[in-house]
């Protein structure tokens, strides 16, 4: 079994180990897996734009901003990348079943090394949209399906127009009443373009992951991402975890951190720092 | 539960219309096949002639370029002023991975200085681009060509360059795009590497403290480097070479480094995410003949004002000496202008001493004026008017030889300390410095302190001063002085007799195998010239052993009327560049260092003068290749098989797969078994003829190669040591130091190529400089046999006999015998004969003994003799099994503090040449720099039980 198989078993013991706390709870079915944000995914993005950032069903109101590091290390091909950003976004319901929301990339700073062809470069932009339609899906569960979408044009940069989105379909089911779990399936593209060419990439995701409340601030959370296609094919399993905290009233912490294995990936790391607040 | 209605579906096509819509549009370009002339907005107007594109083969004759690299089949570009010539896309040449660059380009009527010019996005061999079509371009008023390709190692990077040139253009116009296609965010650049190989082209950089001074070129720290400059240009310092030039049309600066090895020219390095393209647009221009590289600057300012602000100024003057006109050639004067302290241009005048020419503008503008060597005047312009310097004397020099005028080399030393201080002398402060500095150290005699004399008599101007003349023609000749005192604006006539000696066996030729010439991409020296070189050290075979072609100077023996004295058999010396070479234990790649090639036959219009491409093959695919083409007589030879690598490329083979030569050479917990692999099928690694033991007059690399030839000797694998000059020129290293003596069994009159090798191949040789080991065995009484590889039965009684023989300037203080069992010194001191009179005929003969074999070895064995100066101390710390660091800070023990900082081992140097009369190495310096006396005669394997020859073994 290879190192990221040794990984996933390991993500799978501890699952089930959170699961079979939370089975020891006093029960009474069904819950609401949106009772309470602290208890929904932590994004940790490996492409570009955070166009593949993991989210649940649930529709919020609120806003955030955020760190992103990210690193990419190569040394037998004498390659790396080190990123670093800052975002700002949020969201709100309209109505009972539907969502919009935007995300700015206020500024990103990027090292990136070829042997010893050494560049940075500080950029802002892009602007995304984010749109979701949600839904019940039997009792305590629920559903949705996002769709994200980068404007054209948004970028620092000029000279390559750059579109990218994903599409997803997402659950979110209670497990129990401190315990649920988040399901993804979707897909992502981008394509950039610039006057010497093209270029398209399209891949297709899944993942899960399972959030346990540790009281009512804190929630701590586990889970895997499976991406195909970006690179032709296995591209990686990113293991997540992450803690969601609530500070005082509407305000909410997060941090996670990703480690992409296995595949084409050149990704090593991801780690988000978060700040958000409920609307209300 | 989710439903969909009219509304979802209308916000859904106008999201996919957005996205078509913006990722629709893009501007065009090469990539894309719609490219437009490159520097569009630079004009120039003249009365245009006939534009050409097509097939070098196919070209006017008046548009060629002369000591081009193109071949026949290679597109050559001209429109009348300047010739371009791209490479065959199957014609890869030097340091790319295949065709479609620039290798040749100069001024209509002149000479190519280039090697190549190719494109790179980064210093990886996957970065360099890649080209798989070529496409000729006509148009109204231009011509051109396009190629395009991929980075070599990412194919999703795709790149193009398309050279343009116009009818009045004096250079290419060059676009170049770079689009990453990878789904990685990457540092690129685009830059024009122009390899200049040390000792032709020096790059001239518009900067302060620049000119043609750049900062030492450390590939770790390229970012640091990585500077900009409105322009860039540079020039080799021959009556011929023309000056080159860039700029750049789509952005106000150049990007890059420059050095006398290589020069990288381009962009920025630039942040490339996926979908970037970078885009570089320059003109490339070659302009005058001579004058060193102002005229190129002039048109590239000249270009360059149509599209920035580029403040010029025009400057003017004479150069005389002695009230007279001064020019024509670097020697006599040399300029560099600067404008507010930073050097903009340099310029030769021309032979009546006038200059005038357009540099950048800012600020006082001066001038310096340097001759032979010297900064002699500092002016202030730009109307310098006459700028008078010291006239330099003039000698007349001639050497002869019983009466009878010979070719011989002379140098030239200062008499004493206030000549010295006056007199040395570099160019512009680049290259090797020299006293007296009779010219640039890499071109055409004369060349540093050193002149090579014809039997016609030789003139030369050399700078007023006290000096000692030396005169010599190899070691087996007398070495002969003078002194003089050179006065400025006379004639002093100075005559200098050799007289012959004894010192080689009779019948036997001198040869060196590893000699270049102008073809090599490293060696400015003229054809005419070398062969008088081999002429004046008094060599009789040659092997033309140029890098990546087929060298041959038959033609040129011929026209001096040499070909009575001296036979040449064309060759080649492989040199990989492009890293490819995976070796356990190491995070980069390697090449597999230098092999030499002959007998082969020059194929003139071929590519590469008929030379196979070497690149990424190991040395068993290589000898499947080349075997053909020398023959079952010929020779394969593994050269300098330790040599340090440079600019990353690795110049020995042993060392760079890490040989151990503690260890056998199937041990399989080390590198050696790399030697017995046969990676093509037929040959093996390991299956050279010979192992170049001596590279050069010095023993750096002799006490390196010993040691690995001993190695592999012992195991069994055995193969001819030889001893070559490895010469470029008259400086770097003299041709015929190294060289090596042949039992050759043929003559130069009625040469046999075959036979002579066959010679080579079989051990019937002795090496060295300055000194010929000749060795029997046998019974005392005789009859003994002499060197070759076919074991000899020993028998009861038998010796070795040994003889050596030196002229009485080269110094012998030990002989010594090399068996598997280690190396001990056998005579030494007063058991050797030494010459009062370095300057006589006295003393050739230095030891002669007979050693019975009982007393050498007790075992089947090889036996080596060697004789000359004791080696100097020197240890192995990189624990490698090869010494590696000398006595460094000179307090007589070879220890850690040797070593120099951040290093874990090395260096590895020569102590300087003495100045003092009463030092052994003193005369043989005088006409050799740098030597270090020594011989070897190649081995004999002794069979004591008769039961066939069985190796030894390791200790």
């Amino acid at each position: 079994m290879g190192a990221s198989g040794v990984a996933v078993k390991r993500l799978v013991i501890v699952v089930i180990a959170i699961g079979r706390v939370a089975s020891a709870d006093e029960l009474s079915p069904p819950y609401d897996p949106c009772r309470d944000s602290i208890l929904d995914p932590v994004a940790t993005p490996v492409r570009n734009v955070a166009i593949d950032a993991q989210r649940g069903a649930c529709l919020r109101d609120e806003i955030g901003t955020g760190l992103l590091a990210s690193a990419l290390i190569d040394t037998p091909g004498f390659h790396g990348v080190l990123a670093g950003e800052l975002r700002l976004g949020g969201r709100t319901r309209i109505g009972r079943a539907f969502e919009l929301g935007f995300g700015v990339r206020v500024l990103r700073y990027s090292f990136v090394q070829n042997a010893v062809n050494k560049v940075t470069k500080v950029a802002t932009g892009p602007i995304t949209l984010t749109a979701a339609r949600a839904g019940q899906l039997g009792d305590g569960a629920r559903v949705a399906l996002v769709g994200t979408i980068e404007v054209p044009g948004t970028r620092y940069d000029q000279e390559t127009t750059h579109v990218s989105g994903e599409l997803t379909g997402v659950v979110s089911a209670a497990m129990t009443e401190h315990v649920v779990l988040h399901a993804r399936l979707g897909a992502l593209a981008a394509t950039a373009s610039s006057a010497g060419g093209r270029t398209h990439r399209f891949a297709l995701r899944a993942g899960a992951d399972l959030s346990r409340a540790l009281g009512r601030r804190l929630a701590v959370a586990g889970g895997a991402d499976m991406e195909a296609g970006w690179y032709g094919g296995l591209d990686h399993v990113n293991l997540r975890v992450s803690l969601h905290l609530r500070f005082t009233g509407l305000w909410r912490g997060q941090i996670g951190m990703g480690i992409p294995v296995g595949g084409e990936e050149r990704t090593n790391a991801i780690l988000h720092l978060g700040v958000l607040r409920d609307l209300w | 539960m989710i439903t969909w209605d009219a509304r979802d579906a209308i916000r859904v096509v106008a999201i996919v219309g957005i996205v078509a819509l913006a990722s629709g549009c893009r501007e065009d370009s090469c990539i894309d096949d719609a490219c437009g002339q490159p520097c569009a907005r630079v004009r120039f107007g003249c009365s245009a002639q006939p534009l050409y594109v097509g097939p070098v083969a196919g070209a006017p004759l008046a548009y060629r370029l002369g000591l081009g690299n193109g071949a026949a089949g290679d597109i050559l570009i001209s429109n009348g002023i300047v010739t371009a010539v791209i490479s065959a896309l199957d014609a890869p040449n030097d340091l790319a991975p295949t065709g479609g660059n620039l290798i040749d380009l100069g001024p209509v009527g002149g000479i190519d200085d280039l090697t190549i010019v190719y494109q790179l996005a980064g210093i990886l061999p996957d970065d360099a681009f890649a080209y798989r079509a070529l496409e000729i371009v006509r148009r109204e008023g231009s011509v051109g060509v396009t190629v395009r390709g991929s980075l070599d190692g990412r194919p999703d990077v795709l790149v193009v360059t398309h050279y343009e040139l116009g009818a009045c253009d004096p250079g290419l116009r060059v676009r170049s795009e770079l689009f990453n296609g990878s789904p990685e965010t990457q540092a690129f650049l685009i830059a024009d590497t122009s390899h200049w190989g040390k000792r032709r082209v020096v790059p001239f950089v518009p900067a302060r403290d620049q000119g043609y001074l750049q900062p030492e070129l450390d590939l770790l720290e390229l970012a640091a480097l990585w500077d900009p400059h409105d322009h860039v240009a540079g020039a080799a310092p021959g009556t011929d070479d023309p000056g080159y030039a860039s700029i750049a049309c789509d952005r106000e600066e150049l990007w890059g480094v420059s050095d006398l090895e290589v020069s990288a020219i381009g962009t920025p390095m630039t942040f490339s995410e996926p979908g970037d393209t970078i885009v570089f647009e320059r003109m490339l221009i070659a302009a005058g003949r001579g004058l060193g590289p102002a005229p190129a600057i002039e048109a590239a300012l000249a270009a360059r004002a149509q599209l920035f602000t580029t403040p010029t100024i025009a400057v003017s003057g004479r150069v005389l000496a002695g009230g007279l006109p001064f020019g024509g050639d670097a020697r006599r004067a040399s300029i560099v202008v600067r404008a507010n302290g930073a050097p903009v241009s340099a310029v030769v005048p021309a032979g009546d001493g006038t200059f005038a020419t357009t540099v950048r503008a800012g600020g006082d503008v001066t001038a310096e004026v340097w001759s032979f060597g010297r900064k002699v005047l500092d002016a202030t312009g730009p109307a310098f008017g006459d700028l008078s310097i010291e006239e330099p004397a003039t000698v007349q020099l001639t050497v002869r030889r019983v009466g009878d005028p010979i070719y011989a080399l002379v140098a030239f030393h200062p008499a004493d300390d206030a000549t010295r201080a006056a007199v040395t002398g570099s160019f512009h402060g680049r290259q090797t410095e020299c006293a007296p500095w009779l010219g640039p150290p890499h071109g055409a005699s004369p060349a540093c302190n050193q002149v090579i004399v014809a039997p016609a008599g030789t003139e030369l101007e050399v700078p007023a001063g006290r000096y000692q003349i030396f005169a010599s023609a190899g070691p087996e000749h007398t070495i002969a002085k003078a002194d003089a005192e050179l006065v400025s604006g006379e004639v002093s006539v100075v005559e200098l007799s050799l007289v012959r000696l004894d010192v080689a066996p009779p019948g036997w030729l001198s040869v060196d195998l590893h000699v270049h010439g102008r073809a090599s991409f490293d060696s400015g020296f003229p054809d005419q010239d070398r062969v008088r070189s081999f002429a004046a050290a008094g060599v009789q075979v040659i092997a033309a052993t140029d890098h990546d072609a087929i060298g041959d100077y038959t033609e040129t023996v011929a026209q001096l009327g040499l070909d009575q004295q001296i036979a040449v058999m064309g060759g080649l010396e492989t040199t990989q560049v492009i890293p490819w070479l995976d070796v356990p234990g190491e995070d980069v790649p390697r090449v597999i260092g230098h092999f030499n090639f002959w007998p082969l036959r020059r194929v003139p219009g071929a590519s590469r003068a008929g030379a196979p491409w070497g690149e990424r093959l190991e040395p068993g695919e290589l000898f499947d290749r080349m075997d053909p083409l020398v023959g079952p007589r010929g020779v394969m030879q593994m050269n300098h098989p330790w040599d340090e690598p440079l600019f990353g490329r690795d110049l020995g083979y042993l060392r760079a797969i890490k040989f151990d030569p503690r260890r056998l050479v199937d041990d399989p917990a080390t590198n050696n078994s790399v030697l017995l692999d046969s990676p093509g099928g037929r040959h093996r690694n390991a299956d050279w003829n010979t192992i170049e033991i001596l590279n050069g007059a010095d023993q750096v690399e002799l006490q390196k190669a010993r040691v690995v030839w001993f190695s592999l000797l012992a195991q069994g694998l055995i193969a001819a040591g030889t001893g070559n000059s490895d010469s470029h020129g008259m400086t770097d290293s003299q041709l015929g130091w190294a060289r090596n003596w042949v039992d050759a069994r043929t003559t130069v009159a009625s040469f046999d190529a075959d036979v002579l090798n066959d010679s080579i191949r079989d051990g019937r040789l002795v090496a060295g400089n300055g000194i010929v080991i000749t060795v029997e065995i046998g019974p005392p009484a005789g009859p003994r046999r002499g060197l070759e590889f076919a074991p000899y039965r020993v028998a009861a009684g038998d010796v070795l006999a040994i003889t050596v023989r030196a002229p009485p300037w080269v110094p012998v203080d030990e002989v010594r015998i090399v068996t598997s069992t280690g190396t001990r010194v056998i005579a030494s001191g007063t058991q050797l004969m030494h010459p009062l009179d370095p300057l006589g005929t006295a003393g050739v003969l230095r030891y002669q003994a007979m050693l019975p074999i009982a007393d050498l070895v007790t075992r089947d064995d090889f036996v080596v003799v060697e004789a000359g100066l004791a080696y100097p101390d020197a240890e192995d710390f990189d624990d490698d099994g090869v010494p590696d660091t000398t006595d460094n800070n000179g307090d007589g023990v070879v220890d850690r503090s040797d070593i120099e900082p951040d290093e874990d081992a090395g260096p590895f140097t020569v102590p300087p040449d003495p100045r003092d009369p009463s030092d052994r190495r003193y005369w043989v310096t005088r006409v050799v720099p740098g030597a270090w006396p020594m011989g070897f005669a190649n081995p004999l394997l002794l069979d004591l039980d008769g039961g066939g020859w069985v190796p030894p073994g390791l200790p």
